[in-house]
Parts: C-alpha cells; sequence; structure tokens
C-alpha cells in the first residue's frame, strides 16, 4: 500500500511541475503587469503547434523544434503585450481580463480551424524507457520535468532578485508613472516580462504534450490547474507557485486513486476556499501595504 | 368604455404572451406549431448539431459526412424530385446549446428533420421535444439506450446501442482471454455507463472499474492502480482525446496490457501517430476500417474526396454519411406529398436496409438501428478486422 501511494505521489509531482511551470508563467506576467492571462494556456498551445509543424512538415529535429517552439512563445508574450495588453495599461481591470479571455478563444478557435481539433502527435523529449527502484516505476522524463521545474524557478528567482530587469519589474509594479521618471525602459521590461512568462506556459504545454497530444484544448485543465497553484501559493510568489503546483498535482492524483476523478476538481476548490480562508494571501504569499 | 378598454387590455396581454410562447419554442409539444411538415418548394432542407470546437470537435467530422452524402444526392438529382439542402450548426457539445440550436432549426429555418446530430447528452437534452413535435430524429451519433426505448416514433437510431458496444467486448474478451484479471475505464455519464454495464452484462465481472471525467488531463493514477494490481486486459469507454491520454500513459509507465477501445475512440485520421504504442490494440467497430476496398466504404470516400474536400475519409465522417443513408432510404420510398408522418411510416417499413454499417431494420414497434459490431484490430500501422469477432447482438461468432 504504501508503495502504491508513493507511486501515485511521484507521478503526481511529475503532473504537478506541469502545473506550477504554469503557474510561475502566469506569476511572472502578474508580478510585472498585474494582468492575469487567462490566455497563459492557449498562448502554451499555440507553441506546441509551432513545434508541431516544424517537426511534422518541416522535418526539423525534435530539439530544434522544441527551441523554435519556445522562441515562438516569447515572441507571442512581447507581441501580446505590445498590441494589446499595453495599450490597456490604464484601462480597467475589468477590460484587461475580458481581452486575455478574447485572445484565449480566438487563439483556440483559429488553431482549431487551421489545424482541425483530431489530436496530433508530439514525441517526448525524453525516449528512455521508464527504470524500476525498489518497486517503484521512476520515468526518465518526470525527472527531467522536475528537474526543469527547480532549474527554471531559481532562474526566475534570480531574475528578479538580482538583475536590473527583475528591478525593473517590480518597480513597473509599485508605481509605473514613478519607474518610467526613474528611466525604467516600461515597454522593453514589460514586453521581456510577457516573453518570460509565456515561455513558461510553453514549457508546460511542449511538457505535457507527448501525453494530452496536441489539440487546440490540451491546455485547458492544466491552467486551470495553474491558476489554482498560483493562488494557493500566493499569486504573486514564485516559490508559492512551485509549491502549490507541486501539492496539487499530487492531491488531484491522490483524489483520483482514493475517491473520484469527478470530485478532483470540487475538492481542490474546498481545499482552496479553506487554505484562503486561512491565509487570505496564500500559502507563501505577503500581505500587501500600499502608502496612500 | 372603462370595461373595453379592460378586455382590450386583457386580450393585447393574451396576445402578446401567446406571441412570447410561440417564438421560446415554448409551445412545441403541439405539433401543429412546428413548421416545415410538409415540403412545399423544390427543396427538403435537413438540420444538424455537431461540435465543431471544443474538445469534442473530432467528433463533429460527422457534419462533412454528410455534407458528402447531401451532394453527391444532388448530384444524382436528388431524392423524391427534390434537393437536399443541409443546414448545420457548432454546438460545441454544450447541450444548452444544442436545445437553442435545435429551436433555431425547427421554428426559423424550418428544417424538415434532425439528421446525424452527434452526441449523447446533446441529443439527450433535445430528443423527448423533437418527438413532441413530431420531428424526425434520425440516426443521431449515439448509441446511449435513452434513444431506443420504445414509443419514440420520430426517433430512429442507426448506431448499435451503447450495451451492444459493451457486451462485442466482454464477449471477445470471455473468449479469448479466459480466466484473466480485468478493468474497465469508463467515462462516468451516458456514453460511458451503458458500455460498461454491456461488459459486465456478458463478462459477468470486472475486477477494477475506474469512472473519469472528460476534463481530466492525468491518467497517470488509473494506470498505476490497474499496473499495481496485475491487471491483463483493460477496455476504454473512452472519447478520442481521453482514449489516446490513457493509451499514452501506458506506454511511459511501462505497462502494456491487451488494450480494447470503444468504436468512439479510434475513429479520427492520425490515431496511428498519435498513439505510438497503437500496435496490438483492438477496438470495437460498426463501420468498415478506414482504408478499406468494402464498396460502401469506397463510394463513401469517394464522396467525401468530391463533395467535401479537404476533410478525411474518417469514421467520424461515416457517421455522417450513414445518417444521410437512413434520411435518404426514408425519403425515396415516399410516394405523394413529402411529409414527416410519410417519412416516419416509409423508415418502418425498411428491413435489411444496407449501409454502411451493415444491415439496418426497423419496424412501428422497433427503432434500434444496426445491430452488429465487430473488432478490429491495429496491425502494421493500420485497423484490420478481427476474425470471428462479430457481435450479432446477443452472441459472438
Amino acid at each position: 500500500m504504501t508503495q502504491y501511494v508513493l507511486q501515485i505521489s511521484l507521478a503526481g509531482l511529475a503532473q504537478g511541475s506541469l502545473y506550477a511551470l504554469t503557474a510561475l508563467g502566469l506569476v511572472v506576467i502578474y508580478n510585472a503587469s498585474t494582468v492575469v492571462n487567462f490566455a497563459h494556456g492557449a498562448m502554451g498551445m499555440a507553441a506546441t503547434y509551432v513545434a508541431y509543424v516544424l517537426i511534422s512538415d518541416l522535418h526539423v529535429g525534435l530539439p530544434l523544434a522544441f527551441i523554435g517552439a519556445m522562441a515562438a512563445a516569447f515572441v507571442l508574450g512581447i507581441v501580446v503585450q505590445a498590441l494589446l495588453l499595453g495599450r490597456l495599461a490604464g484601462a480597467p481591470v475589468l477590460t484587461q481580463i475580458v481581452v486575455t479571455l478574447g485572445l484565449f478563444m480566438f487563439l483556440e478557435g483559429v488553431l482549431g480551424l487551421v489545424f482541425g481539433y483530431n489530436p496530433r502527435p508530439m514525441a517526448a523529449p525524453i525516449t528512455i524507457a521508464p527504470v524500476t527502484v525498489a518497486g517503484l516505476v521512476l520515468r526518465p522524463q518526470d525527472i527531467v520535468q522536475l528537474a526543469l521545474l527547480v532549474a527554471l524557478g531559481l532562474a526566475l528567482a534570480a531574475l528578479f532578485g538580482a538583475t536590473k530587469l527583475g528591478l525593473g519589474m517590480r518597480a513597473i509594479t509599485e508605481n509605473a508613472y514613478a519607474a518610467q521618471l526613474m528611466g525604467i525602459p516600461i515597454g522593453r521590461v514589460l514586453g521581456t516580462a510577457w516573453g518570460v512568462g509565456v515561455l513558461l506556459a510553453g514549457v508546460a504545454a511542449l511538457l505535457a504534450a507527448p501525453t494530452t497530444s496536441v489539440t487546440p484544448n490540451m491546455m485547458d485543465t492544466i491552467v486551470v490547474y495553474g491558476f489554482i497553484a498560483a493562488i494557493l501559493g500566493g499569486f504573486g510568489s514564485l516559490v508559492g507557485a512551485v509549491i502549490g503546483g507541486l501539492i496539487l498535482g499530487v492531491i488531484v492524483n491522490l483524489i483520483d486513486a482514493f475517491l473520484a476523478p469527478e470530485l478532483a476538481m470540487s475538492i481542490v476548490f474546498g481545499l482552496l476556499l479553506l487554505v484562503l480562508y486561512v491565509k487570505p494571501d496564500g500559502l507563501f504569499g505577503r500581505v500587501t501595504v500600499q502608502k496612500v | 368604455m372603462k370595461k373595453w378598454l379592460l378586455r382590450s387590455g386583457t386580450n393585447t396581454c393574451a396576445a402578446i404572451a401567446c406571441a412570447m410562447l410561440a417564438s421560446s419554442g415554448a409551445i412545441a409539444a403541439d405539433p401543429a406549431t412546428a413548421p416545415g411538415g410538409t415540403v412545399a418548394g423544390d427543396t427538403i432542407v435537413l438540420g444538424q448539431t455537431a461540435a465543431q470546437s471544443g474538445p469534442q470537435a473530432p467528433i463533429g467530422a460527422s457534419k462533412w459526412g454528410l455534407e458528402a452524402f447531401v451532394g453527391s444526392v444532388n448530384a444524382r438529382g436528388g431524392v423524391a424530385g427534390k434537393k437536399l439542402r443541409l443546414i448545420s450548426y457548432d454546438d460545441g457539445y454544450q447541450p444548452a446549446q444544442t436545445t437553442a440550436l435545435d429551436k433555431k432549426l425547427v421554428y426559423e429555418d424550418g428544417v424538415f428533420a434532425i439528421v446525424g446530430s452527434i452526441g449523447s447528452p446533446t441529443t439527450a437534452a433535445v430528443y423527448k421535444t423533437l418527438n413532441d413535435a413530431h420531428v424526425p430524429l434520425l440516426s443521431m451519433g449515439s448509441g446511449s439506450p435513452i434513444f431506443y426505448q420504445p414509443g419514440l416514433k420520430y426517433v430512429f437510431p442507426a448506431w448499435p446501442i451503447y450495451t451492444t458496444d459493451g457486451k462485442t467486448m466482454g464477449a471477445f474478451v470471455k473468449k479469448n482471454f479466459p480466466g484473466q484479471a480485468t478493468a474497465v475505464i469508463y467515462q462516468d455519464d451516458a456514453f460511458g455507463k451503458p458500455i460498461l454495464e454491456g461488459i459486465k452484462g456478458d463478462l459477468g465481472k470486472v475486477d477494477i472499474e475506474i469512472p473519469y471525467v472528460p476534463s481530466q488531463v492525468d491518467f497517470s493514477s488509473a494506470v498505476i492502480k490497474l499496473k499495481s494490481a496485475g491487471v491483463k486486459v483493460v477496455m476504454l469507454a473512452t472519447i478520442a482525446t481521453s482514449g489516446a491520454q490513457i493509451l499514452n500513459q501506458m506506454a511511459s509507465l511501462d505497462y502494456h496490457p491487451t488494450r480494447i477501445l470503444t468504436s468512439s475512440a479510434c475513429g479520427y485520421g492520425g490515431i496511428f501517430s498519435t498513439i505510438a504504442s497503437l500496435e496490438g490494440t483492438y477496438c470495437t467497430a460498426f463501420l468498415p476500417p478506414p482504408g478499406s476496398t468494402d464498396p460502401q466504404w469506397v463510394q463513401f470516400a469517394d464522396a467525401m474526396s468530391k463533395y467535401a474536400p479537404g476533410h478525411a475519409p474518417d469514421i467520424y465522417a461515416a457517421w455522417g454519411w450513414l445518417a444521410g443513408q437512413v434520411t435518404y432510404a426514408g425519403l425515396e420510398k415516399i410516394k405523394g406529398p413529402i411529409t414527416r408522418d410519410a417519412l416516419v411510416a416509409q423508415l418502418e417499413t425498411l428491413r435489411d436496409f444496407d449501409t454502411i454499417a451493415g444491415k439496418i431494420n426497423y419496424s412501428a414497434q422497433r427503432h434500434e438501428g444496426s445491430c452488429c459490431q465487430l473488432l478490429w484490430q491495429a496491425k502494421g500501422g493500420k485497423w484490420q478486422i478481427v476474425p470471428d469477432s462479430t457481435f450479432n447482438g446477443s452472441a459472438m461468432k
């Protein structure tokens, strides 16, 4: 029984790493621009179609196709920020939300129109056969996913904490007008933040695709869990997004295994409400005090 | 004067109320209110709802099979002296949308019949209303048992009932894998549950039953559970995307049981490239495998290339073609005015009617559609019919 629970939890950690990567992207974008990006999953999904076209139609190798897809995700983030969200900087929050919701539907619709809705294949980046250690099946891909999550988490922490770019992002969040007066290139900084955020969504989608297959809706559920992970961890906290995603992956898998899959979403949202009731800023969120 | 005003006001209110009820379709129970009961012009307008967007959009390819059928009939001069026209709407597999769109089809577009609409929950939302309004509902893309109940005069399913799908799996496992530990992963709704019932009905018992919801993306816990329990035969009552995810998950966990898919999960083109580990997998079927030399399939594939170019002649498209065949069979036998009741009367005379799904029989007492299923197996990158796997509704050959 212990081994079974361990195996389920291990698989949950792997799946949770996808939620965590998605949540990280959401947090990066939110931290810089205070926009909650509802098109996040769809933008990541769009990147997998780039990889799919590169591999299937242009016969590009898998590593190069993944790099191409991530580059496309980064550019997509910059373009969306520059052409859409950047122009709505002063608009009400509701307008920004509706714009990202619209973008989500637009991307899914357009890609559905172009490629159809049939699942398309995506090879796994790691094709080494799973190994059994002490009765536990270890999938190399899971280990790579978790390692990638840790590496990207650390890189982002360094970006936010120890670079001018990160400082600029935080300054813009505090007070965009003052940041501009201080000479921070707001457009470039926000563009980079959006690029990095969408790149993370692209990584999550590329890692999910070998199992989910490439479809316009492949990220719909993952992004919901990404949002929950981000909120659970305390929206704005990178560490919270990572921990929140991993916890969520394990919880969902345990619910699937021991209760019923149809209860997963309800129980998870119930737990989220409970956590927010006890700790309104999430597990790792900080109380924001604003001087007026 | 005051009394007249009052009476006049009451009448006006009543008239407005009636108009509102009529426009909302709330008086659909009165058959006289459903327009288009008799074909007046030179065109018979057919209506369909099928998901063209969202996760269930692959099965919406039924639209293109139906379009191809309509195109081929019109190229031959039509049926009963009339041309056919199809109005197909995207309901996104949302029952609320289906209800609204069917109301539009019947009360605004004036369609003669609803043909080849896709989905169990979507069709479940409208079948009684359409039946009450005397609007024929033909060859819906579902084998849910609710559509096969007696007394639904205007409802004509063409698929084998889902329990037959399950019984086909059960009979096959009993015959070929006796005594092996079995499991079923099933969609926990009107689609998956009857298949599970069918499996259990024929197999006797299933060792592990695992429900899932269509929005689920991670099946690792289910696969680990089956692997840990040493299950040797796994039957999947799933939709296409979930089936692909489960099989991919099995391969990634180095778990290779005998796998049997339901027909709804293996009908799309490209399945062999999407699921790398598909080789050896079985699938229930009531249609010829794609690429078959069966004359019915060849005719369908030819029509697809002519009248629905750019759309693959896959199983989902063939569902639409089947719906067209059923509709045509009833219409061509009508002598005199083309009315909905005449269509129903003629459909009920069909005996051993040849379709792409095999022979179909209807009578005034029984609207049951195709009786039989068989199994395919993935071999060498294509589906091949498994010999001696035909299930006739009660026994396997």
